[in-house]
């Protein structure tokens, strides 16, 4: 009897040190972090990590800029009112709870923390400095890109600049509005020495020290350091950028290389993996048969209805025949409605980004974040504001002159801040530009408190149906209102986050 | 498990067959004449049983057995015969002086102390087990005509608590044993056929294949299975060869299944809907549409629940065959089950066969192998959960329009459902018809044993067990169906979804039993066992079809193929020592040691021990009280534990995500999962004590348990600020206490000759508590999110994931009312009322937001009663539950105040003037309001979920039973009624449950509505033939 359970202890001991090999077991289908860093293609597909949340964030970042603006607007669907969430942004009635909120905080977040794994663990690796720094040069832009979307949406935000790594890792306190912008403009001008400009980074899409310049000069231009500003777009006129003869070329599929685009979101189509925009189908009017607008078949019920076009926009362009871009911009479809009560009657819809394409809701065009029109324009409001009003209106002129305008002849700084803000706003129209502009200008509150009223006293002519108006309680803005709500989950999870004022 | 109940079916069958044919005889003109009628007494075990009484009761005449148990007694006239004998229960028989031979067997008074109970590695006798089990047998299971084993148990076990979650065949049966709350994925309880830990739960087992199910409940009978005991262990075995001759039985029943009328939710006709429109239009001011201008021109209209729901047929064939030998015995059955859904398109079809052998080569030596393959198919698309992204029919066909008929003038069937105040939904009867859904899966359950006696009481076991599984879910959505708010056309899309699962288990043990001097017996334990699962599941999902023709996802023009492998393995040691003294104390104590793949190397091993102690104060001297002949107390302690935390979460993990660069897409990789290196087991320490009384010779059996559990290091998949760069980590976060009591009570209230009637009923009160959280603020939101707040809310001192919302005050019924009362700004004089929590005078989310209601059940309780009369036999099982609080999320939807939907039939009563305020449950249709008392969690959504169903009710007779053939019909209803306040359908409802499509919800998520398959009710007619 003993014999036996002496015997039986041996086998099962040893046994058992062999077992805990088979307790070994990784995941297959993704990759432990400690046994990931090893040579420069791992930090190739990192930092290409980095840039994917890009794509959900400019697929829906108009709603939270261009729609709340006095731009774009959206028709009332009183037959589906899943899309409350997203009016309540253009109506000035958003709530904490907004999903476009949370949506745009969370991917800009998941740009910064994939960012500083990358930083965190690139000095470790041995490989090529000069790649190194090309790599370590995308990272710290689109870190400064999501910190930017974060500062001027949120104002402070909680800075994260190391992976976190544990349960209380994850929780951080604001910081100030200052201490994210030190950290964006630290950023950028680290990303602009390591970054390659146009003419050796070839790839679409990709950063460069082209990009990298321009955002320091937005940077620069939304805290009103003007000759800062300045400072920063001068290289980018000498890096081979040019205007494309034809405004509606620059948004083309087919031309994603011009020599316009300075930063664009990529989107492909008829990829397995799913990589398509749909920006564009939200701007479209809701059809029971979209094919009618997109040319797109099969017929499938589709459109957004949102970002449609404001009279005030329509109105702001100087000729709808002479400046091209008008004809580029707008479209505009008569016809029957799924939407009760709405029946369309040349009503307009924003077509700057639809073009041919191979499956319905599935685009391929991409988003221009920044490009050298804007470039120019910002240049000029930087001269002006600093009383350099000459060189000011060879670049305003420039951008007209291409639209098919007349050059702008006004010389005074309050002339040609007001040339420039309207040259911006049709321009850039649905490039989620105008609502910044608003702010920087500081005429937000009051541009949108006029709207709002213009929207109140006539709703049918903001797309209402017969009978349906904006609540009582719309429109009411105030400086509050130029900074929107931590997503509510947010403090629900970390108590110790501090709303903003006014929510 | 019990393999020979109280009142042995053998006994019972004999003697009434027997008396059958007495009563046939007699009924005859009396011929008054004396005679000697005789026969034989025997016990269980076929032993004559010597000098047992045999009396006739109207007179004094008594005679004793001989020692072949033979007697011989004279009878003048029909009469009833009395055999008593000191160890067995007292039976009377009805004779006529016709009456010859007659074999009569009689049943052990200690019978039920010395059933075999199955436990965990091993079978012991009732009378000595210390911990907690409940157990039932396949008598008990048989003629309730449903799909699956885990249905057949409701309200028959104290302490566990089935659910029918949902109606969808062969799905949506829910397992909690002791309120067993987990907040992580499973709550379901460890399944052991046969001694395999299978993976999964019983669905894929035919019914007809089980002999007994044993559910342990206390760490005494489960913390044997360590790590995944915390949830309750629900032992199955199947039935084995008997030695014998041959034995036949076929097994059949067919039916017809609809949902009750009275389950059905009453939503708006087509006049009421076009008044609605009407009233909505006028009510904002806007023109009102030519086509609501007059309702009365409307009758009913459609009803689209109607339309999508039929009479389904359920069917059900089992042939089982048994025979052995000495040396050989080999058991088969052989079945096929299937069941038509009651919504149009879906179904489930079985077909199983399990053989089980068992061979004994010489005495110390046993190989036995059993095999089990299944195939099951069902057609079960989508039908569950909220309407908003999925096809969900029973949700989305509630909405739809009663003004558009599914079908064309022409009689075709219509592409879409609209009419001009809504936009346009699929014609869901096409939905249901067109969608294509079929999940096939093929599974072995295989055991093998080797079982050797080295010496005497020293026995060896190895087992090996596999269980291999390979499903298919393949899907298809035509260009001619649609989902709400996307009706028809659209591009076809389809998925094929390749699953293959193999699990392993040795098993190798070694059991010790011996006895020292007259009264010290032990019994000893020991084993290791390893187990390896693994499962490679591919999914292709294929869009952008060209057309309907062609649905095989080579067809598509874009296809996307996603790997998912899961893979864990268990390496266990355990052991368990007994000791009992001359059947009065008994002691025990066990100890399993896991290590498992899914802890880092850190915290790779946990230990689980019990002990536990039981007396039997009725074996001692000085216990004299007649009435009760067996009283017995148990006490036990122990640790559980839960492994119930996914395969790789203590890996920080990189995944793969994709960018396009000069328009091809590029793969990069991102984090993907933060894992936390101290991640360490979950402890359950749980105490249970109890106490098992017999009384008047077995005739009352009562049981009760009460237990404590204190969970500590919980483990949840916590969430974390998205400024992380994450959204949830899992972690050990916290302790939560159990605690409970239990009540059953078998009793034989009847048992005569020609009438017997035996009766259940049990109860059990079970408690959860929030001892502790570590989280930041000290709460724990949970559930589904609307609109960024989530249902249920977690906190210290408080129930878990109780419901969280604001408290609905009616509506503001007038000026005066809306002037005086603190409101929201979207408030407006006639919209729905809340309370103010935080006193700011105003209302906003989440400030005033609270708990709002309990999703546990203060008791749940079951009742089974099973009567014979001569050739008749009826039983009835009750179950039901009292004071849990189910979250009504369907009226999200269905009393939607916009116009958008169709609403419930109620909704007529809303706020609609102040002269004309209505019922104050629901508000006004003014636009811009009505998202309030939808679109924010409030106590409007709650309602009482107690209720009491007759579950099943069966009547049955025995046309003929003699010594080699038995044939029984009956008449079986499932889910004959319910009484509830509940309004909703299901009382026992969780679309958040297993196998639905709810809405997307995080963490723990009891007790909440969003439509689900109804419950039919089911009507069988059976039969059934044996062939001894």
């Amino acid at each position: 009897m003993k014999r036996y359970i002496v015997y039986t202890s041996i086998i099962l001991t040893a046994a058992l040190t062999s077992c805990e090999k088979l307790l070994e077991i990784p995941p297959e289908t993704s990759i432990t972090q400690q046994t990931y860093f090893k040579n420069q293609q791992d930090f190739e597909q990192a930092v290409a990590g980095i840039y994917a949340p890009l794509q959900p964030i400019y697929n829906t970042a108009w709603e939270l800029s261009e729609l709340r603006s006095d731009n774009g607007f959206f028709i009332y669907n009183t037959a589906n009112r899943g899309g409350k969430a997203t009016e309540d942004l253009a109506t000035f009635t958003v709530e904490t709870n907004n999903l476009s909120l949370q949506n745009f905080w969370q991917n800009n977040y998941l740009i910064i923390s994939r960012a500083n794994l990358v930083l965190a663990n690139i000095d470790g690796v041995e490989f090529d400095q000069a790649s190194k720094g090309r790599l370590k040069g995308q990272a710290l832009f689109l870190r400064a890109l999501a910190y930017f979307n974060l500062v001027r949406h949120f104002g402070g935000v909680p800075i994260f600049t190391q992976p976190a790594d544990s349960y209380q890792g994850a929780f951080k306190n604001r910081s100030t509005a200052d201490e994210v912008y030190k950290l964006i403009v630290d950023d950028v001008k680290a990303s602009i020495g390591l970054l390659p400009n146009r003419s050796v980074e070839r790839s679409v899409g990709r950063v460069t020290s082209g990009a990298a310049q321009t955002l320091l000069a937005d940077v620069h231009m939304t805290l009103k350091q003007w000759a800062e500003a300045e400072a920063a777009l001068r290289p980018v006129l000498q890096m081979q950028y040019s205007l494309v003869p034809s405004y509606a070329d620059v948004f083309r599929p087919s031309n994603k290389s011009n020599a316009e685009l300075i930063f664009q979101v990529n989107y492909v189509e008829a990829t397995a993996q799913p990589q398509f925009s749909t920006f564009p189908y939200s701007f479209l009017p809701n059809l029971g048969n979209i094919a009618l607008i997109t040319g797109v078949t099969p017929a499938t019920t589709a459109g957004g209805g949102f970002n449609i076009p404001t009279p005030e926009l329509l109105q702001s362009y100087e000729s709808t025949t002479l400046d091209t871009r008008y004809a580029a911009t707008i479209g505009t479809y008569t016809g029957a409605s799924p939407l009760p009560g709405v029946v369309y009657s040349n009503t307009p819809y924003a077509k700057k980004y639809l073009h041919p394409h191979q499956v319905p809701g599935q685009t391929n065009v991409n988003w221009p974040v920044y490009r050298y029109a804007e470039v120019l324009l910002m240049l000029a409001e930087c001269l002006n504001e600093q009383n350099k009003q000459g060189e000011a209106l060879t670049h305003l002129n420039a951008v007209r002159q291409r639209a098919g305008l007349p050059s702008f002849t006004g010389s005074s700084q309050t002339e040609l801040r007001a040339a420039v803000l309207r040259e911006r706003r049709v321009e850039l129209a649905f490039e989620n530009k105008r609502w910044w502009d608003l702010i920087r200008s500081g005429q937000a509150v009051s541009v949108m408190t006029a709207f709002g009223a213009s929207v109140k006293a006539n709703p049918g002519r903001y797309y209402y149906a017969p009978g349906v108006a904006p609540l009582p309680n719309s429109f009411n803005v105030t400086n509050n209102s130029l900074l929107y709500p931590i997503p509510v989950t947010e403090i629900i999870i970390n108590p110790s986050l501090v709303q903003n004022p006014g929510y | 498990m019990i393999i020979d109940r109280l009142g042995g079916t053998g006994l019972k069958i004999r003697a009434s067959a027997l008396s059958c044919l007495l009563f046939l005889l007699s009924s005859f003109p009396a011929f008054s004449q004396t005679a000697m009628v005789n026969g034989v007494v025997r016990n269980a075990e076929q032993q004559p049983v010597p000098g047992a009484v045999v009396s006739i009761k109207s007179q004094s005449r008594q005679v004793l057995t001989d020692a072949s148990g033979r007697f011989a007694i004279q009878v003048t006239e029909p009469t009833e015969l009395l055999i008593s004998s000191v160890s067995y229960q007292d039976l009377s028989i009805r004779v006529t002086p016709e009456s010859r031979d007659l074999e009569i067997e009689l049943v052990s008074k200690t019978a039920a102390l010395n059933e075999v109970v199955v436990v965990g590695y091993g079978t012991q006798r009732r009378g000595s087990v210390t911990g907690a089990l409940a157990s039932i047998s396949s008598d008990k299971l048989r003629d309730i005509p449903v799909a699956t084993v885990g249905q057949m148990l409701q309200g028959r076990l104290a302490g566990v608590r089935v659910t029918q979650t949902s109606g969808r065949p062969g799905q949506g049966i829910n397992v909690q044993v002791r309120g067993s709350v987990s907040l992580t994925a499973g709550s379901a309880p460890l399944y052991v056929v046969d001694g395999f830990p299978i993976n999964g739960d019983l669905n894929y087992i035919n019914p007809d294949e089980i002999e007994n199910i044993t559910v342990l409940k206390d760490p005494a009978a489960a913390s044997l299975y360590g790590s995944r005991s915390a949830n309750g262990v629900v032992l199955v075995t199947t039935k084995g060869g008997k030695s014998g001759k041959l034995q036949m039985e076929f097994n059949s029943y067919y039916g017809l299944e609809r949902v009750p009328e009275g389950r059905r939710l009453k939503m708006m006709n087509a006049q009421e809907y076009a008044q609605f429109q009407k009233e909505i239009a006028t009510f904002n001011g806007r023109p009102v549409n030519p086509a609501f201008q007059n309702p009365e021109s409307y009758g009913a209209g459609t009803d689209w629940f109607r339309e999508v729901t039929r009479t389904g047929a359920i069917q059900s064939y089992n042939l089982s065959l048994s025979s052995g030998t000495e040396k050989f015995q080999s058991a088969a059955t052989i079945g096929y089950f299937n069941q038509e859904g009651v919504i149009v398109g879906t179904g489930f079809e079985r077909f199983s066969l399990r053989m089980n052998m068992r061979y004994q080569p010489f005495k110390k030596l046993k190989i036995g192998l059993n095999i089990a393959p299944t195939y099951v198919h069902n057609t079960n698309f989508n039908t569950d959960g909220w309407p908003y992204v999925t096809e969900n029919v029973v949700s989305s066909a509630l909405l739809t329009t009663p003004l558009a008929s599914p079908y064309n003038s022409d009689g075709t069937l219509a592409l879409t459902a609209r009419d001009p105040a809504t936009f346009g939904n699929p014609n869901w009867l096409r939905v249901a018809k067109e969608k294509v859904f079929h999940d096939k899966d093929f599974r072995v359950l295989a055991n093998a044993y080797v079982d050797y006696e080295i010496v005497k009481g020293l026995v060896a076991k190895s087992t090996f067990n596999v269980q291999m599984g390979n499903q298919n879910i393949f899907q298809f959505n035509p260009s001619t169906i649609g989902i709400l708010f996307i009706p028809p056309p659209r591009v076809p899309f389809g998925s094929n979804n390749d699953i293959r699962s193999r699990n392993l288990v040795n098993e190798n043990t070694l059991t010790y039993q011996t006895r020292i001097g007259e009264k010290h017996n032990f019994d000893a334990l020991a084993g290791f066992t390893v187990q390896h699962f693994r499962s490679d599941g591919t999914l292709v999902t294929a869009s952008n079809y060209p057309s309907d023709r062609i649905q095989a996802v080579s067809a598509a023009r874009q296809t996307l193929v996603t790997a998912n492998i899961q893979e864990w393995a268990l390496v266990s040691l355990l052991g368990r020592i007994g000791y009992n003294y001359d059947n009065k104390y008994f002691l025990q104590a066990s100890l399993r040691r896991d290590g498992s793949s899914r802890f880092g190397p850190n915290n790779r091993w946990g230990n689980f021990p019990a002990v536990s102690a039981g007396w039997v104060v009725s074996n001692e001297s000085f216990w004299n009280l007649k009435a009760v002949n067996y009283f017995k107390l148990r006490a036990s302690y122990g640790i559980t534990g839960n492994f119930e935390i996914g395969n790789y979460s203590h890996f920080t993990t990189l995944g793969n995500v994709f960018y396009p660069f000069d328009n091809a897409v590029n793969s990069g990789l991102a984090p993907n999962n933060l894992g936390d290196q101290n991640l360490g087991w979950e402890n359950n320490k749980q105490f249970n004590l109890g106490a098992d009384v017999n009384m008047f010779s077995d005739r009352i059996r009562l049981s009760y348990n009460f237990y404590t559990r204190r969970t500590t290091n919980l483990l949840f998949n916590v969430n974390v600020p998205l400024s992380s760069g994450f959204s949830n980590i899992q972690s050990n976060i916290g302790e939560l206490k159990f605690w409970g009591h239990e009540f059953n009570i078998d009793a034989t209230v009847v048992k005569k000759n020609d009438f017997s009637w035996n009766s259940n009923f049990n109860i059990s009160f079970d408690r959860n508590r929030t001892e502790k959280l570590a989280t930041q603020g000290g709460i724990l939101p949970s559930g589904i999110q609307l609109y960024q707040f989530r249902s249920h809310m977690t906190m210290v001192g408080q129930p878990i994931a109780q419901f969280f919302g604001a408290i609905w005050d009616g509506v503001y019924m007038n000026q005066a009312d809306f002037d005086k009362s603190p409101k929201n700004e979207a408030s407006k004089v006639g919209t729905i009322k809340f309370r103010d929590i935080n006193g700011d005078g105003k209302i906003t989310f989440p400030e005033d937001m609270t708990l709002i209601g309990n999703p546990w059940p203060k008791f749940t309780f079951g009742m089974s009663n099973y009567l014979n009369y001569r050739n008749f036999d009826l039983s009835f099982i009750i179950a039901g539950s009292y004071g849990n609080d189910i979250l009504a999320f369907y009226e999200n939807w269905t009393t939607n105040l916009d116009g958008v939907f169709n609403v419930l039939a109620e909704v007529k009563n809303r706020w609609k003037s102040e002269a004309e305020p209505g019922d104050g449950k629901y508000g006004s249709v003014a636009q811009g309001t009505t998202f309030l008392e939808r679109d924010r969690w409030n106590s409007r959504f709650i309602k009482d979920g107690s209720y009491l169903a007759l579950k099943n009710f069966t009547l049955g007779y025995q046309f003929i039973d003699n010594r080699k053939f038995n044939t029984r019909a009956y008449l079986s209803v499932q889910n004959a009624f319910i009484l509830t306040r509940y309004e909703g359908g299901n009382p026992e409802v969780n679309t958040q449950a297993n196998g639905t499509t709810g809405s997307p919800a995080v963490g723990i998520t009891p007790g909440v509505d969003e439509n689900s398959y109804p419950i039919p009710r089911t009507i069988t007619l059976g039969l059934s033939f044996r062939l001894k």
